[in-house]
Protein backbone atom coordinates (compact mmCIF):
# COMPACT_ATOMS: atom_id res chain seq x y z
CA UNK A 1 0.00 0.00 0.00
CA UNK A 2 1.24 3.58 -1.20
CA UNK A 3 -0.40 5.29 2.05
CA UNK A 4 0.72 4.52 5.77
CA UNK A 5 -1.20 4.31 8.68
CA UNK A 6 0.70 7.93 9.73
CA UNK A 7 -1.26 8.86 6.79
CA UNK A 8 -4.88 7.54 7.61
CA UNK A 9 -4.23 9.34 10.98
CA UNK A 10 -3.44 12.43 9.48
CA UNK A 11 -6.35 12.71 7.09
CA UNK A 12 -8.66 11.04 10.25
CA UNK A 13 -10.66 13.87 10.08
CA UNK A 14 -11.69 13.88 6.51
CA UNK A 15 -12.09 10.11 6.41
CA UNK A 16 -14.45 9.90 9.55
CA UNK A 17 -17.09 12.44 7.43
CA UNK A 18 -16.75 10.85 4.82
CA UNK A 19 -17.64 7.26 6.77
CA UNK A 20 -20.35 9.63 8.16
CA UNK A 21 -21.50 11.42 4.98
CA UNK A 22 -20.87 9.10 2.02
CA UNK A 23 -22.78 11.03 -0.33
CA UNK A 24 -19.72 13.08 0.21
CA UNK A 25 -16.89 10.67 0.61
CA UNK A 26 -16.67 10.91 -3.29
CA UNK A 27 -14.51 14.46 -2.83
CA UNK A 28 -11.13 14.39 -2.00
CA UNK A 29 -9.53 17.08 0.51
CA UNK A 30 -8.17 19.60 -2.23
CA UNK A 31 -4.47 18.41 -1.72
CA UNK A 32 -5.12 14.96 -2.88
CA UNK A 33 -6.21 13.39 -6.66
CA UNK A 34 -9.14 10.80 -6.38
CA UNK A 35 -7.19 7.93 -6.49
CA UNK A 36 -4.73 9.00 -3.82
CA UNK A 37 -8.55 9.43 -1.35
CA UNK A 38 -9.38 6.02 -3.08
CA UNK A 39 -6.18 4.57 -1.66
CA UNK A 40 -6.35 6.25 1.90
CA UNK A 41 -9.90 4.66 1.97
CA UNK A 42 -8.91 1.29 0.94
CA UNK A 43 -6.06 0.92 3.12
CA UNK A 44 -8.62 2.05 6.32
CA UNK A 45 -10.92 -0.53 5.14
CA UNK A 46 -7.87 -3.20 5.35
CA UNK A 47 -6.46 -1.93 8.15
CA UNK A 48 -8.04 -2.90 11.53
CA UNK A 49 -6.07 -0.28 13.60
CA UNK A 50 -6.82 2.66 11.12
CA UNK A 51 -10.30 1.91 10.94
CA UNK A 52 -10.61 2.00 14.76
CA UNK A 53 -8.69 5.18 14.94
CA UNK A 54 -11.08 6.79 12.08
CA UNK A 55 -14.02 5.23 14.34
CA UNK A 56 -12.92 6.82 17.46
CA UNK A 57 -12.93 10.60 15.52
CA UNK A 58 -16.36 9.71 14.44
CA UNK A 59 -17.86 8.98 17.83
CA UNK A 60 -15.95 12.03 19.04
CA UNK A 61 -17.85 13.71 16.56
CA UNK A 62 -21.10 12.50 17.63
CA UNK A 63 -20.08 13.58 21.13
CA UNK A 64 -19.22 16.81 20.45
CA UNK A 65 -22.96 17.23 18.47
CA UNK A 66 -25.05 16.04 21.89
CA UNK A 67 -23.34 18.89 23.90
CA UNK A 68 -25.79 20.65 25.54
CA UNK A 69 -26.03 24.26 24.74
CA UNK A 70 -24.36 26.71 27.06
CA UNK A 71 -26.98 29.26 28.60
CA UNK A 72 -25.42 32.92 30.24
CA UNK A 73 -26.54 34.01 33.30
CA UNK A 74 -27.73 36.90 32.05
CA UNK A 75 -31.55 37.68 31.81
CA UNK A 76 -32.98 38.17 27.49
CA UNK A 77 -35.34 40.64 29.33
CA UNK A 78 -32.55 43.12 29.30
CA UNK A 79 -32.02 42.21 25.58
CA UNK A 80 -35.33 42.71 24.70
CA UNK A 81 -35.28 45.90 26.67
CA UNK A 82 -32.44 46.87 24.25
CA UNK A 83 -34.20 46.02 21.34
CA UNK A 84 -37.04 47.97 21.90
CA UNK A 85 -35.56 50.40 22.58
CA UNK A 86 -33.09 50.46 19.31
CA UNK A 87 -36.37 49.52 17.01
CA UNK A 88 -37.71 52.88 18.96
CA UNK A 89 -35.38 55.01 18.09
CA UNK A 90 -35.28 53.62 14.53
CA UNK A 91 -39.38 54.69 14.31
CA UNK A 92 -38.74 58.62 15.73
CA UNK A 93 -35.76 58.85 13.34
CA UNK A 94 -38.02 57.76 10.49
CA UNK A 95 -40.97 59.95 11.38
CA UNK B 1 -17.29 34.88 -0.14
CA UNK B 2 -18.94 36.64 -2.34
CA UNK B 3 -16.89 39.13 -4.63
CA UNK B 4 -17.55 42.94 -4.00
CA UNK B 5 -20.29 44.43 -5.23
CA UNK B 6 -22.47 40.97 -5.35
CA UNK B 7 -24.92 40.03 -3.15
CA UNK B 8 -25.89 36.36 -1.89
CA UNK B 9 -28.91 37.15 0.46
CA UNK B 10 -31.35 34.50 0.67
CA UNK B 11 -35.00 35.02 0.93
CA UNK B 12 -34.92 33.83 4.93
CA UNK B 13 -32.12 35.90 5.46
CA UNK B 14 -34.06 38.89 3.78
CA UNK B 15 -36.92 38.77 5.28
CA UNK B 16 -35.37 38.08 8.36
CA UNK B 17 -33.94 41.25 7.98
CA UNK B 18 -36.98 43.64 7.07
CA UNK B 19 -38.66 42.13 10.22
CA UNK B 20 -36.18 43.26 12.19
CA UNK B 21 -35.64 46.50 10.97
CA UNK B 22 -39.96 46.56 11.25
CA UNK B 23 -39.15 46.64 15.09
CA UNK B 24 -40.58 42.95 14.85
CA UNK B 25 -40.00 41.45 18.41
CA UNK B 26 -40.68 37.88 17.68
CA UNK B 27 -37.63 37.98 14.87
CA UNK B 28 -35.63 39.44 17.46
CA UNK B 29 -36.91 36.65 19.48
CA UNK B 30 -36.20 34.18 17.16
CA UNK B 31 -32.45 35.11 16.33
CA UNK B 32 -31.68 35.27 19.63
CA UNK B 33 -33.14 31.91 20.14
CA UNK B 34 -30.79 30.47 17.34
CA UNK B 35 -27.79 32.19 18.26
CA UNK B 36 -27.33 33.57 21.64
CA UNK B 37 -25.73 30.17 23.17
CA UNK B 38 -23.32 29.60 20.83
CA UNK B 39 -22.50 33.12 20.33
CA UNK B 40 -21.34 33.01 24.01
CA UNK B 41 -19.67 29.63 23.33
CA UNK B 42 -17.59 31.15 20.50
CA UNK B 43 -17.07 34.51 23.03
CA UNK B 44 -16.05 32.31 25.84
CA UNK B 45 -13.13 30.49 23.47
CA UNK B 46 -11.72 34.05 23.52
CA UNK B 47 -12.02 35.47 26.66
CA UNK B 48 -11.10 34.64 30.13
CA UNK B 49 -14.51 34.32 31.72
CA UNK B 50 -18.08 33.61 31.25
CA UNK B 51 -19.14 37.08 32.61
CA UNK B 52 -16.67 38.73 30.59
CA UNK B 53 -18.49 36.76 27.45
CA UNK B 54 -21.58 37.42 28.06
CA UNK B 55 -20.55 41.71 27.68
CA UNK B 56 -19.21 40.77 24.54
CA UNK B 57 -22.46 38.67 23.08
CA UNK B 58 -24.81 41.70 24.31
CA UNK B 59 -22.59 44.46 23.06
CA UNK B 60 -22.30 42.35 19.97
CA UNK B 61 -25.91 42.41 19.66
CA UNK B 62 -26.43 45.80 19.96
CA UNK B 63 -23.78 46.39 17.08
CA UNK B 64 -25.58 43.91 15.36
CA UNK B 65 -29.09 46.00 15.45
CA UNK B 66 -26.88 49.11 14.81
CA UNK B 67 -24.98 47.53 11.85
CA UNK B 68 -28.31 45.94 10.01
CA UNK B 69 -29.32 49.15 7.86
CA UNK B 70 -26.12 48.48 6.16
CA UNK B 71 -25.93 44.83 5.90
CA UNK B 72 -25.38 44.17 2.35
CA UNK B 73 -25.97 40.07 1.90
CA UNK B 74 -22.70 39.34 0.89
CA UNK B 75 -22.41 36.65 3.68
CA UNK B 76 -25.34 35.04 4.95
CA UNK B 77 -26.50 36.94 8.17
CA UNK B 78 -25.24 34.50 10.87
CA UNK B 79 -21.47 34.63 8.72
CA UNK B 80 -22.07 38.15 9.43
CA UNK B 81 -23.28 38.01 12.90
CA UNK B 82 -20.67 36.22 13.87
CA UNK B 83 -17.71 37.94 12.07
CA UNK B 84 -19.17 40.82 14.56
CA UNK B 85 -19.24 38.69 17.28
CA UNK B 86 -15.15 37.34 16.62
CA UNK B 87 -13.50 40.44 16.31
CA UNK B 88 -15.31 42.11 19.40
CA UNK B 89 -14.13 38.52 21.59
CA UNK B 90 -10.50 39.35 19.81
CA UNK B 91 -10.31 43.13 20.88
CA UNK B 92 -11.73 42.56 24.29
CA UNK B 93 -8.96 39.86 24.65
CA UNK B 94 -6.36 41.43 23.70
CA UNK B 95 -7.13 44.47 26.23
CA UNK B 96 -7.70 41.52 28.39
CA UNK B 97 -4.31 39.93 27.55
CA UNK B 98 -2.43 43.66 27.96
CA UNK B 99 -4.18 44.16 31.44
CA UNK B 100 -3.22 41.08 32.97
CA UNK B 101 0.42 39.13 33.87
CA UNK B 102 -1.09 35.65 32.41
CA UNK B 103 -3.08 35.08 28.93
CA UNK B 104 -5.49 33.63 29.43
CA UNK B 105 -5.83 31.48 25.91
CA UNK B 106 -2.48 29.51 24.52
CA UNK B 107 -1.22 29.94 21.83
CA UNK B 108 -2.45 28.84 18.72
CA UNK B 109 -1.04 26.04 16.98
CA UNK B 110 1.24 24.28 18.49
CA UNK B 111 2.70 22.94 15.76
CA UNK B 112 3.65 19.69 17.45
CA UNK B 113 2.87 16.66 15.46
CA UNK B 114 0.11 14.85 17.04
CA UNK B 115 0.47 11.32 18.27
CA UNK B 116 4.04 11.42 16.61
CA UNK B 117 5.10 8.80 19.03
CA UNK B 118 2.50 6.28 18.26
CA UNK B 119 4.18 5.53 14.71
CA UNK B 120 7.72 3.62 13.55
CA UNK B 121 10.16 5.37 11.98
CA UNK B 122 7.96 3.64 8.51
CA UNK B 123 4.82 5.44 9.83
CA UNK B 124 3.63 2.32 10.71
CA UNK B 125 1.25 2.10 14.29
CA UNK B 126 3.97 1.10 17.19
CA UNK B 127 1.04 1.84 19.45
CA UNK B 128 -2.63 0.94 17.56
CA UNK B 129 -5.15 3.04 18.94
CA UNK B 130 -7.57 0.56 22.14
CA UNK B 131 -10.71 -0.15 20.88
CA UNK B 132 -13.83 1.67 22.51
CA UNK B 133 -16.59 -0.29 22.93
CA UNK B 134 -18.89 1.95 22.54
CA UNK B 135 -21.68 2.64 20.19
CA UNK B 136 -22.58 5.98 19.03
CA UNK B 137 -26.29 5.86 21.16
CA UNK B 138 -24.01 4.91 23.86
CA UNK B 139 -21.62 7.77 23.53
CA UNK B 140 -24.07 10.65 23.08
CA UNK B 141 -25.97 9.21 25.94
CA UNK B 142 -23.18 9.13 28.33
CA UNK B 143 -23.68 11.82 30.40
CA UNK B 144 -20.23 11.53 32.27
CA UNK B 145 -18.21 11.22 28.47
CA UNK B 146 -20.05 14.18 27.68
CA UNK B 147 -19.03 15.92 30.34
CA UNK B 148 -15.44 15.04 29.75
CA UNK B 149 -15.71 16.26 26.01
CA UNK B 150 -16.97 19.79 27.24
CA UNK B 151 -13.89 20.00 29.55
CA UNK B 152 -11.80 18.78 26.94
CA UNK B 153 -13.17 21.54 24.80
CA UNK B 154 -11.79 24.24 27.28
CA UNK B 155 -8.53 22.84 27.09
CA UNK B 156 -7.77 23.43 23.37
CA UNK B 157 -6.40 26.77 21.77
CA UNK B 158 -9.15 29.29 20.94
CA UNK B 159 -9.11 29.19 16.82
CA UNK B 160 -9.34 25.32 17.59
CA UNK B 161 -12.09 25.90 19.90
CA UNK B 162 -14.11 27.97 17.57
CA UNK B 163 -13.67 26.06 14.44
CA UNK B 164 -14.53 22.83 16.30
CA UNK B 165 -17.26 24.53 18.21
CA UNK B 166 -18.80 25.80 14.75
CA UNK B 167 -18.20 22.74 12.70
CA UNK B 168 -19.21 19.48 15.03
CA UNK B 169 -21.15 21.36 18.08
CA UNK B 170 -23.56 23.42 15.89
CA UNK B 171 -22.78 22.00 12.38
CA UNK B 172 -22.06 25.06 10.01
CA UNK B 173 -20.42 23.87 6.77
CA UNK B 174 -16.40 24.18 5.90
CA UNK B 175 -17.52 27.69 4.14
CA UNK B 176 -19.08 29.26 6.30
CA UNK B 177 -16.75 28.46 9.46
CA UNK B 178 -14.20 29.49 6.99
CA UNK B 179 -15.83 32.88 6.18
CA UNK B 180 -16.77 33.59 9.51
CA UNK B 181 -13.43 33.29 10.66
CA UNK B 182 -11.81 34.52 7.34
CA UNK B 183 -9.56 31.29 7.25
CA UNK B 184 -8.24 29.40 4.40
CA UNK B 185 -9.35 26.16 3.33
CA UNK B 186 -6.51 24.46 4.71
CA UNK B 187 -6.19 26.37 7.62
CA UNK B 188 -9.33 25.68 8.96
CA UNK B 189 -8.70 21.88 7.94
CA UNK B 190 -6.01 21.74 10.17
CA UNK B 191 -7.11 23.62 12.95
CA UNK B 192 -10.38 21.06 13.14
CA UNK B 193 -7.84 17.96 12.23
CA UNK B 194 -6.37 18.86 15.17
CA UNK B 195 -9.06 19.97 17.64
CA UNK B 196 -10.87 16.34 16.72
CA UNK B 197 -7.89 14.18 17.60
CA UNK B 198 -7.16 16.59 21.03
CA UNK B 199 -10.70 15.63 22.15
CA UNK B 200 -10.64 12.13 20.85
CA UNK B 201 -7.60 11.72 22.98
CA UNK B 202 -8.87 13.02 26.42
CA UNK B 203 -11.62 10.76 25.70
CA UNK B 204 -9.05 8.00 24.98
CA UNK B 205 -7.82 8.68 28.32
CA UNK B 206 -10.33 9.06 30.34
CA UNK B 207 -11.91 5.81 28.77
CA UNK B 208 -8.63 3.80 29.66
CA UNK B 209 -9.27 5.23 33.73
CA UNK B 210 -12.57 3.77 33.24
CA UNK B 211 -11.46 0.29 32.39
Amino acid sequence: MRFTCRDIHDHASELADAVADPASAAAPPPERSASEWDELRKHMALCPPCLEYVRQIGLTIEALRALPGEKGTSTRAALFDRFEAWAARRRSGES
Amino acid sequence: MAEPGTTTLSPADAERVAALLAGDREAFARLVDEHHDTMLRVARASVSSTAVAEEVVQETWMAILDGLPKFEGRSSLRTWMFRILINRARTRASRESRSSPFSAFGSDDDGEPIDADRFDERGYWRAPPDRWSLSPEQVTGDRELLDQVSEALHTLPERQRTVLLLRDVKGWSSDEVRNALELSETNQRVLLHRARAKVRAYLDQHLQERR
